[in-house]
């Protein structure tokens, strides 16, 4: 009976909303709004996953965990907030600020199989990104992205972190861009404070070469409008609360230990871009360089810098697969050929995560339109033109 | 690895129902892409130039296409002229002046800006281009009702 309620409940809502937005567009009296922002309001998941490799056993931890294999979900989203455009003085320049706020919730689950309990660590952020685009060829980024990350069923986990982002971009040209920076991040698997050093050769919207330390080397090819395909490489990771429920720490009766993770994923990645609206990615390659490492509470308490781990290794080389959904919403201003505006759509495209939802906003170089119809084209024609 | 494949059948699941829903590209997107590129070409401007053009020139397109859509909202979509009443005619004729009065207004406003930043030989040469690619998307229309 009760779902009988509930199933009535979401049919009404269902088609009031329908019939209100059917209402709304034959509405004669409706007054178009102008698009207020520059980025479009993305929600984006992603899911990534590693081959299942033994540890070497060589100390009480390793042995004790035997084999290590990771899967990792994420939903996210970012959305335009304010947007503002200022004029020069003599208004032919364009420079504007744009406030976003950011979110993401990722369940990592490292499955280690000489432990029974089966851990899933969240990670929960709610954080806020400026951009400033100057109108000449440079862009001042600032993202702040508290987050909240816990071994889930255990409460007493709960750590509060913060991971920030600042830097200074230069569209240099169309073919040249440079960034310069500092990134407080957790994506090696522990708290570092970071330089930020990249630079993009090639055009946004063709093809490119980009270097964005630390975030990722890519070698970016667009096949057409509907795909692009990617080289890339980049560090995949982060630090978790750990309930040290299975002894993993045997030192101390730590409750709660930190565990960190990354890996170098390198690889081919194709991004679809079927509607303006939707878009999904699919990747795979190895992951190098692979990381694992615990960290005790009580022996890093007045550690302000990198924590010290009372086990780590580097263990072998894995497949992954990485694919993921991204959907935009809302009308946004144009931003054809405005070459500042792609590297700032750029910087919006890559979370606190390392998590890249593609740059779908991005226009690609139109090569020819067949069979226009005049109703595509009204806007553009009088119908003197036709004489 | 079960987990793997659970996920990839998921996934596989959504693309397929959201590709299937999801509005393709709209053509009007692909010619105002087009278009842009035509511009670039015809004009050939500096990167200096570029850089302040066409940030002001989205404007301006942005601004253009939102006066019309209103007007072809308010008053062509769907509306039967034949049986309209003489306030509602009136209304119509009042509002198309008024929405050539506004695409006026914003063409003197802009092309004073572009004037600025441009040498006025590209101004011209802008001009020529705008023309000269609303020539080529009719003869792509002509072309297409022949056939």
């Amino acid at each position: 009976m009760r779902n009988t309620g509930a199933i009535l409940l979401i049919l009404t809502g269902f088609v009031c909303f329908h019939t209100k937005l059917l209402a709304l567009n034959h509405d004669s009296l409706k007054v178009m709004k102008p698009a207020r922002h520059y980025f479009k309001t993305t929600i984006y998941t992603d899911f990534y996953g590693t081959g299942k490799r033994d540890l070497s056993g060589k100390n009480f931890v390793s042995n004790k965990l035997k084999t290590y294999q990771l899967n990792q979900f994420t939903l996210g989203f970012n959305a335009p907030v304010f947007t503002q455009d200022f004029y020069k003085k003599d208004s032919t320049k364009i420079s504007n600020l744009h406030l976003l706020l950011t979110g993401s919730y990722a369940s990592v689950s490292p499955d280690f199989e000489g432990v029974k309990t089966k851990h899933r660590l969240s990670k929960t952020s709610v954080g806020i990104r400026v951009i400033y685009n100057t109108g000449k060829k440079s862009i001042f980024y600032v993202e702040l992205a508290p987050f909240m990350t816990q071994d889930n069923g255990y409460q007493y986990t709960q750590k509060y972190r913060f991971a920030n982002t600042v830097l200074y971009n230069c569209t240099v040209s169309k073919y040249f861009s440079f960034r310069l920076g500092y990134t407080r991040s957790f994506i090696f698997g522990n708290r570092y404070h970071l330089p930020y050093i990249g630079f993009r050769v090639g055009r946004m919207d063709g093809v490119n070469f980009s270097v964005q330390f630390p975030r990722s080397i890519t070698f970016n090819v667009p096949i057409c409008k509907y795909v692009k395909t990617s080289l890339y490489t980049k560090p995949q990771g982060g630090l978790y609360s750990f309930a040290n429920v299975d002894s993993i720490y045997y030192l101390n009766n730590d409750k709660s230990i930190n565990f960190g993770r990354y890996e170098f994923i390198g690889g081919m990645r194709v991004d679809v871009y079927p509607a303006s609206c939707f878009n999904f990615y699919l990747s795979a390659g190895f992951t190098t360089q692979n990381y694992i490492g615990f960290y005790s509470e009580t022996f890093n308490r007045r550690n302000r810098g990198i924590y010290n781990s009372f086990y780590r290794e580097n263990i072998d080389k894995s497949m992954y697969v990485n694919f993921g959904l991204v959907f935009k919403f809302g009308k946004v201003k144009s931003i054809y050929n405005n070459y500042n505006l792609y590297d700032a759509q750029d910087l919006n495209n890559t979370d606190a995560d390392n998590i890249s939802n593609g740059n779908p906003q991005i226009p690609a170089k139109q090569g020819k339109v067949k069979n226009v119809k005049p109703s595509d084209v009204q806007d553009l024609i009088d119908t003197q033109d036709f004489y | 690895m079960k987990q793997v494949y659970k996920y990839i059948f998921i996934f596989l699941c959504c693309v397929a129902g959201f590709t299937a829903m999801a509005q393709p590209v709209s053509k009007r997107d692909k010619i105002d892409a087009l278009r842009v590129t035509f511009i670039g070409e015809k004009v050939n401007f500096t990167t200096q130039e570029g850089q302040q053009f066409w940030p002001l020139y989205n404007e301006y397109n942005d601004k253009l296409e939102n006066v019309r859509k209103s007007f072809r909202q308010q008053y062509i979509k769907e509306k039967d002229y034949t049986t309209a009443t003489d306030k509602e005619a009136g209304a119509y004729l009042n509002a198309e002046l008024a929405l050539k009065q506004k695409e006026y207004e914003l063409y003197k406003e802009y092309f004073e800006k572009f004037k600025k930043i441009l040498p006025i030989k590209k101004v011209a040469l802008l001009r020529r281009a705008e023309e000269e690619f609303k020539k080529e998307l009719i003869k792509n229309i002509k072309g297409n009702s022949s056939e």
